[in-house]
């Protein structure tokens, strides 16, 4: 049997070696293909299957070879890289059981009972123990996470990758779930079950990741519309698309506007009334009049930025709207106006969505005041520039042809506000104001055209669908339904990046008996949207979710703490005070820090994040990541059965060894 | 033949898994807060007051018609660099406006007006004050708040309404308040 030509092939030196090699080379292209793809992407094509398939080993090759040969192929589209190709390569879990048989094998056919070898066999029982416990974790563990503000009592963790379409019904004995898994929603599937007391849901359409807009007049006309004025609007943009470019890539590049203009100066002859956020320096042979004039603007703007952070804050108070809208806009304005005022150049912007929002916000409480409006039209209007500026990835082909367009960055100061200038006439005042007039229009213009376009978006007309959304007395949904307010569904790409989230969302058809009872749009974009199925208010809701997991303990969070280091931004210490009440038994306190999980029930709680808001004791919330992972203490008894090998082998070595030197 | 079985098998298996299916479920409902006195009746707080966590109404009735009151817990944000005291004296002056008293002068020993709450913690205290109300002179009205301080938290435990109900449900809202998760 040993001589098995089978046996011998998997338990062969040669076999050992070249799946170790192949191994290497999946370790090296799975890390590559990190970038294109996306952490999660890349594991799960690379490591987590039984062969690479030929889409991911393109990715990974054209970033290799760009890497290490300069050599530039066209990138994989973002649409290809979530399909899986052919099979074109060994993958992680491949190998890893090739090397446990092979392993095992080898045993089989060569081992012979020795305390000599004692060490050797635990060392490779402990490796094993590792390989199977890495098995274990990747099919096995659940991570989910926990989200609750100061005294908000919660029983369930969320997923931030699995989604389900749940429908749910309260009563006095509980809620009542049926959870249908998000891998259901595709178009055309008919969704049936027991519990759904012969409900039927039709999937008309499906969408992996959308966002849900609330009418045409706005993004949708720009598509729907098409018309010779609109194009000419876009030709108008795409002039100044290189110029915005090479701007959007100075800020895209990590340094700083001082430090691009620093080198710009050197290279060139130097870019003057560069119109920037940033703290002003004394130039050279600068005029103290000057410098002075430069600084007290200066300073009337950082006042303006504290005058508008103040009327924001008055406008998205907690008490006057819901916590997802409150939580995103405050998380919007901390990325605005979080970093220190005179290193504005370095601040981040988000998707500036919010900004307009909060816009709108404000010009409804200012409406009979044109002061007012004015100067937030001002103010925001720059910052929105900024924004845009640098939220887009719009790079160019190399540093070098921007140091030579450098001279027309200049004219992006077109955008800035207009301010009457001493030395100017009101007649070269009202043509510069008129320039800008049209610019910002344009430019306000663009900004929706250019979302849209990174989006690589589809308009799905969701009144034009099949089904209309009326329910089974013919009657539209009512608001307060997503379909009663939200008529476009704009299709995105999937975001593969380590924050990305992906929010999809769908049309269902539902009926019972035959007999149509409506449409309804879902989406977990809104987070827990539950909405009524039928006319009464005790009947079940249906909602599509992050993924919820009930737990048999509930938390409280009831209070929070965190340090930093002296004299830096860096965190210390994060830490949620919890009251834990046990399924069964006593409540008791508990203290989660970095580093420092709570592990009950099968599950361990890290504290993952507090909220920037949290941070800045304007709202008190916590994050703790939930992870359910049988085998966790696999990887702590692999290592100790590898390390009591090591150490008995070389314990009976330096015995022997003694023991000899003793003898002579 | 054995081979290909225990080939099988392990297909089989790995097939299984990861597969999810439709899931039916109950959730039993919370365990209360806290055991809730009788004749108080748990509202749902306003989606405007993001910061309340719970929210009772007691209505008495009495010859000269309904006495009301309500009972809160709110879980409030600590300014960041603000002393107890400045913290006491804000909001022990926020309270004394709801109910028509003047503020206290700047040079005033805040704590004066208040009692330890040493069953909560150090740092706890209790304000038990009568007055008016602002908008209707002469309705008596009485406020009992304990307020517990924590690193960045503040759990503020807070009774107001009516004189008369008040006096009624305050030996309960006492007690209830260390058992209050």
């Amino acid at each position: 049997m040993k001589n098995h030509p089978v046996i011998k092939f998997f338990t062969s030196i040669k076999l050992m070696v070249v799946v170790l090699a192949f191994s290497t080379v999946v370790v090296f292209l799975g890390t590559v293909a990190q970038e294109p793809m996306g952490l999660k992407l890349a594991v799960d094509r690379f490591f987590k299957v039984f062969f690479v398939d030929h889409v991911a080993m393109k990715a990974a090759l054209n970033k290799t070879a760009h890497l290490f040969f300069n050599i530039k192929p066209d990138p994989v589209p973002q649409w290809e890289l979530t399909r899986e190709g052919v099979p074109a390569f060994p993958g992680g879990y491949l190998l890893g059981l090739l090397l446990i048989i092979g392993l095992l094998g080898s045993y089989y056919t060569r081992f012979v009972v020795s305390w000599k070898k004692a060490g050797i066999v635990m060392i490779h029982f402990g490796i094993i123990i590792l390989l199977l416990g890495q098995v274990l974790t990747d099919v096995l563990s659940v991570e989910s996470y926990i989200r609750m503000e100061a005294g908000e009592r919660v029983n369930y963790s969320i997923s931030h990758d699995l989604v389900e379409l749940a429908v749910v019904k309260k009563d006095v004995n509980g809620t009542h779930v049926v959870s249908i898994p998000g891998e259901n929603l595709r178009k055309g599937k008919v969704i049936t079950h027991p519990a759904l007391k012969g409900m039927k849901i039709e999937v008309l359409e499906a969408w992996s990741n959308a966002r849900l807009v609330e009418n045409a007049s706005s993004l949708g006309r720009l598509f729907v519309d098409e018309t010779a004025e609109s194009q000419a609007v876009l030709n108008r943009i795409n002039n100044q698309l290189d110029v915005l470019g090479d701007e959007m890539a100075i800020r895209q590049s990590g340094y700083s506007l001082g430090h691009w203009r620093k080198l710009m100066e050197e290279l060139s002859d130097g870019v003057k009334n560069f119109k920037t956020l940033e703290s002003p320096q004394r130039q050279p042979e600068e005029e103290d009049a000057n410098f002075e004039t430069r600084k007290k603007e200066f300073s009337e703007m950082l006042e303006e930025v504290d005058e508008l952070v103040a009327e924001v804050n008055s406008v998205i108070a907690p008490e006057v709207m819901d916590a997802k809208r409150y939580g995103d806009l405050a998380r919007e304005v901390e990325q605005l106006f979080g970093g220190k005022k005179n290193e504005m150049d370095s601040m981040k912007f988000g998707s500036g969505m919010d900004v307009r929002n909060i816009m709108v916000l404000l010009f409804k409480k200012h409406r009979n005041n044109d002061a007012k409006i004015s100067f937030i039209q001002r103010r925001i209007g720059v910052l929105e520039k900024e924004m845009v500026f640098r939220s887009v990835a719009f790079g160019l082909e190399s540093w070098k042809n921007l140091v030579g367009t450098v001279s027309d960055i200049k004219n992006v100061k077109t955008i800035m506000v207009p301010r009457e200038t001493p030395n100017e006439t009101s007649k070269q005042f009202d043509a510069r104001a008129r320039k800008y007039e049209e610019f910002r229009g344009d430019f306000l213009w663009f900004i929706e055209k250019f979302k849209v376009f990174i989006d690589n978006a589809q308009i799905h007309r969701i009144e034009k669908a099949e089904h209309e959304l009326k329910d089974a007395k013919g009657v539209v949904r009512p608001e307060g339904t997503l379909a009663g307010k939200y008529k476009i569904i704009v299709e995105l790409d999937l975001d593969f990046g380590m924050d990305g989230r992906n929010y999809p969302a769908a049309a269902l058809g539902l009926s019972r008996k035959g007999k149509g009872i409506g449409t309804w749009l879902v989406s977990n974009r809104f987070g827990h949207h539950p909405q009524p199925v039928g006319d009464s208010d005790s009947g079940p809701t249906i909602t599509l979710r992050d993924k919820q997991f009930y737990h048999g303990h509930t938390f409280t969070l009831r209070d929070l703490k965190w340090d930093k280091y002296p004299g830096t931004g860096m965190t210390r210490n994060y830490q949620s005070s919890v009251l834990v009440e046990p399924r069964d038994g006593t409540a008791f306190e508990s203290e989660i820090r970095m580093n420092d999980p709570l592990r009950i029930d099968g599950l361990t709680h890290y504290q993952h994040q507090l909220g920037p808001a949290a941070v800045r004791s304007s709202r008190l919330f916590t994050q703790l990541a939930v992870v359910r992972n049988p085998g966790w203490l696999t990887p702590y008894f692999g290592c100790l059965v590898v390390a009591a090998g090591m150490l008995y082998q070389f314990l009976s070595h330096l015995v022997g060894f003694l023991g000899k030197r003793r003898s002579k | 033949m054995k081979w290909s079985a225990l080939v099988g098998l392990c297909l089989v298996i790995w097939a299984g898994c990861g597969k999810l299916e439709i899931e039916v479920f109950t959730v039993p409902p919370m365990a209360p807060r806290v055991a809730i006195p009788e004749g108080w009746t748990e509202v749902t707080p306003s989606r405007m007051m993001r910061e309340q966590k719970q929210r009772f109404e007691i209505i008495v009735e009495g010859e000269d018609g309904n006495a009301t009151a309500v009972v809160t817990l709110t879980v409030l944000p600590r300014k960041k660099d603000m002393a107890l005291e400045q913290y006491l004296q804000i909001n022990v002056n926020r309270w004394r406006g709801q109910l028509g008293l003047e503020v206290l002068p700047k040079d005033a020993n805040v704590k004066d007006n208040l009692q330890r709450m040493p069953v909560l913690s150090e740092s706890a205290w209790m304000m038990d004050a009568n007055g008016t109300s602002p908008t209707n002179p002469g309705e008596p009205l009485r406020t009992v708040v304990v307020l517990n301080p924590l690193a960045h938290a503040t759990w503020v435990f807070k009774l107001s309404g009516d004189e008369a109900a008040v006096q009624r449900a305050r030996a309960s809202f006492m007690k209830m308040i260390p058992d209050w998760k």
